[in-house]
């Protein structure tokens, strides 16, 4: 047969070889001249079309374009009837595949048939690309020198198990290294067990004679695979790190559990345990390689930014507490706002924070802690916010009544950059101080806003603020020029913005987006269905973003929006299709809810 | 584009009076369905491999054809034909078509292979690419044994090419397969395996023929 259609793009190339063969006995070819309609609006979907060359536009608007290897219409196909019409934009042929034949593999394949699921929702969640299992075996080949290993510490040849357990109790650790004239030799925690059972009197008994002079060592550059079977064949709990003969530290199982689990937990407990902005630097630089390893293993999006904007939270909190002086924390409240403040950062972004102080709370280091607070946050890594929303910033810095002020100056005459700055705002959240401030703040605008009832549609309209990219990713793919698509602009403002405008008019509290999606399913404006699919569309980008922009930071680029979508695989192209349908769909739905026409 | 059927010729028209002669010269009568009229908007296009290049000897090794049908080009239900030929192969065509004697050796017998192919015809023109080749080794064949050549319409997509490109200005037209191809922005298909020849054929075929935008 002519081997012309092309099994590697999808769905068609998760079917079997034997699927294959089959199919392609079933092809016909079509040919459409440039204009002319291929499939009128409803008529009897007979068959699948897929774009051997040329391009066709479909959809409701017309708008939507399907370039070369890509498919249509997988909806009409199933309900057998296509609501669209699909014409040619430029001489096309087609590969038409007969609805049976689609039909009869779907019943076969589940893979293949996941593409044609008729719900976005349950079609991205299905096919979104997840990476391998990976994460076990790109952990064991961690190098030691990274694992967070326990620092060595040396008693001489003559002392006692006493001094060795009273060391190992002030430091924390389970081994210390006696320095003899044969050598150095290890003690642990299970050595002092045994000599403590048999009776011998640990002031009065050597270290040096209980202490193993049999050191097992690897160097910093083995791998954690290394130190683990070494660890298991010689049957002992800890290796020495060496290198030339110099020990640098003890690897401790768990300190191999530690890695191996590369929790979060540990990492809060870190930031937690934090004595000084040095220690907290070391977390923080931690945090890039935990989410490579969680994007990694495949984990969710939105569990990924539930644990890390958790940690990120926790380590603000740390770092204005070192900062401040005693009993400040009592009359503050420090924020995160934006996106950081709904919990759905994962990658470090610019600084955005307010501080609300309680009236008439005066003190005379404040400013400078603030500008410490900035100051430190950038050594970090988290550039500055380019719209100075920190609290470095005297706007940003204010009393409950500074703030009330303002928030009556953002709702008095609304232009587009304070209706912004509101919105910023309504999404921030208590990293720590006096939350009452906040609340207090949270009921002055809710009052306002009951009795405002005909601001919602200005506050709403930001959402026409950037146009849909559906034309903008036509010619994309057609002519891959370097246009770049902005994600967030495009996508992801459009709907936290949405969620945040209805939740505001509704009263809903949470400031995360997909709670405020929960809270708002089933309710007058979004159906339990539009909930599902915007849910996964909001975390379909979302991946979408972190992955690119841990491609851009591995790449020593700094992470932003802007994606290109020739570096897409041909499955991403086609979900960020669909989701950039459904948050059309959702704008729609906005327009008409805000009657944002009528403004 | 008009889907009345072709009406039959009328006694007082030539054509009337060549189905009438030709139906005389049938040797057999099953394939009187040749002469029948044409079906609208229906067409076949065909390509095949040749045991050489010479036609007055060449022989055929393998034949494909494929109907085209309105904009539709019927892949599903393409014909593909291995046939068995009475010589030896031209060693200098084996490069070609990459069809060994021990290949050809399980094809069918030639008039096995003719019969599937005119039933497959009907009365539909003919479609290809320099088919005057392809039809002058078919018709060696078949004259003996049929009593006449194909008496089907041929279209050489070359010749509606030429006349589409040629002019004053541009009075020679380039004709190989890649560049009618390259021209008209078509697939280029892997060539020399006939299947793959009738449908490009049949592609060239359909845009110089279904596009109201080309002039």
């Amino acid at each position: 047969m002519p081997g012309a259609f092309d099994f590697s793009h999808p769905p068609f190339d998760a079917l079997t070889p034997v699927e294959r063969s089959e199919l392609i006995r079933q092809i016909d070819i079509e040919y459409h001249a440039a204009g002319s309609t291929i499939i009128e609006a409803g008529s009897p979907m007979l068959a699948l079309y897929v774009v051997m060359k040329g391009l066709v536009t479909g959809g409701v608007d017309h708008d939507v374009p399907i370039a070369e290897h890509e498919l249509f219409d997988g909806k009409a196909l199933l309900e057998g009837r296509c609501a669209h019409a699909f014409s040619a934009r430029e001489d096309t042929l087609l590969w038409c595949i007969p609805r049976e034949a689609i039909l009869q593999l779907s019943q076969r394949n589940t893979t293949f048939a996941a593409y044609f699921y008729q719900d976005v929702a349950r079609r991205m969640a299905e096919l979104s690309p997840s990476p391998h299992q990976l994460s076990q075996a790109t952990l064991m080949l961690t190098r030691v020198r990274d694992a967070c290993a326990s620092p060595v510490f040396y008693l001489p040849a003559d002392a006692s198990v006493l001094d060795a357990a009273q060391m190992l109790q002030a430091r924390h650790v389970s081994s210390v290294l006696i320095q003899t004239a044969q050598g150095c030799g290890i003690f642990t925690q299970s050595d002092l067990c045994q000599l403590v059972s048999q009776g011998l009197v640990p002031a009065t008994t050597r270290a040096a004679d209980h202490a193993s002079f049999r050191l097992h060592t690897v160097e910093p550059d083995a791998t954690l695979h290394q130190a683990m079977i070494l660890m298991m064949r010689n049957g002992i709990h800890r290796v020495l790190i060496a290198q030339n003969g110099e020990i640098s530290g003890v690897l401790e199982q768990l300190d191999l559990l530690a890695c191996l689990a590369n929790n979060p937990h540990s990492l809060g407990v870190q930031i937690e345990r934090a004595s000084s902005i040095d220690e907290l630097k070391q977390v923080s630089a931690r945090f890039t390689p935990l989410i490579q390893l969680l994007q990694h293993s495949g984990m969710k999006v939105t569990l990924i930014a539930e644990l890390i904007g958790e940690l990120r939270q926790k380590l603000l909190a740390k770092l204005f507490a070192l900062l401040a002086p005693a009993g400040m924390l009592e009359q503050v409240c420090l924020l995160a706002l934006g996106s950081e403040g709904r919990g759905e950062q994962i990658l470090r972004t610019d600084q955005d924070n307010a501080l609300i102080i309680a009236d008439g709370y005066e003190h005379p280091e404040l400013t400078s802690v603030c500008a410490q607070f900035n100051a430190t946050l950038l050594a970090l890594g988290y550039p500055p916010c380019p719209g100075q929303i920190m609290i470095s910033n005297p706007a940003w810095r204010l009393s409950v009544s500074g703030f009330k002020q303002q928030i009556d100056a953002w709702t008095y005459s609304p232009d587009s950059e304070q209706l912004m700055q509101l919105a910023i705002w309504i999404d921030g959240t208590a990293v720590t101080g006096n939350t009452t401030l906040l609340y207090e703040l949270q009921s002055h605008l809710k009052r306002w806003l009951d009795g405002n009832t005909s601001f919602m549609a200005h506050f709403a309209r930001a959402i026409e603020q950037f146009p849909s990219p559906l034309g903008l990713f036509s010619r994309l793919l057609t002519h891959a020029d370097d246009h770049l698509l902005d994600l967030k602009k495009g996508g992801i403002f459009p709907i936290t913005h949405g969620l945040r405008s209805l939740a505001l008019e509704a009263g809903i509290e949470p400031r995360n987006s997909y709670l405020r999606l929960a809270a708002l399913s089933g309710g007058t404006v979004i159906s339990h269905s539009l909930a599902q699919d915007l849910a996964e569309t909001l975390s379909f980008l979302q991946g979408l973003q972190l992955k690119y922009g841990l491609q851009a930071q591995a790449a020593g680029r700094q992470a932003v929006n802007l994606i290109d979508p020739t570096q897409l695989t041909a499955l991403e192209r086609e979900l960020l299709k669909d989701a950039l349908g459904v948050v059309k769909q959702f704008r729609t739905l906005l327009r008409h809810h805000f009657k944002l026409d009528q403004l | 584009m008009s889907q009345r059927p072709i009406p039959a010729p009328s006694p007082l028209s030539l054509r009337y009076w060549r189905q009438r002669w030709l139906r005389s010269r049938l040797l057999k009568a099953e394939f009187d369905f040749l002469l029948a009229s044409e079906p609208a908007q229906e067409w076949v296009s065909i390509d095949c491999e040749t045991s050489s290049l010479d036609p007055r000897n060449a022989e055929i090794i393998s034949i494909a054809a494929v109907r085209i049908s309105g904009r539709r080009i019927v892949l599903s239900n393409a014909l593909s034909l291995l046939i068995k030929p009475s010589g030896v192969l031209d060693p200098k065509s084996i490069p070609i078509h990459g069809l060994r004697a021990q290949d050809v050796a399980q094809g069918l017998a030639m008039e096995d292979a003719l019969s599937q192919l005119l039933h497959f015809i009907g009365s539909r023109p003919i479609i290809g690419y320099y088919l005057e080749f392809d039809l002058a080794v078919i018709n060696r064949q078949l004259k003996p044994w049929l009593g006449m050549a194909l008496p089907n319409r041929a279209i050489d997509v070359s010749g509606l090419y030429y006349d589409r490109m040629v002019s004053a200005y541009n009075p020679e037209v380039d004709l190989r397969l890649e560049r009618i191809l390259h021209t008209l922005d078509l697939p280029a298909l892997a060539r020399h395996d006939p299947l793959n020849d009738a449908l490009m054929a049949a592609m060239i075929f359909l845009k110089l023929s279904k596009n109201p935008n080309m002039t």
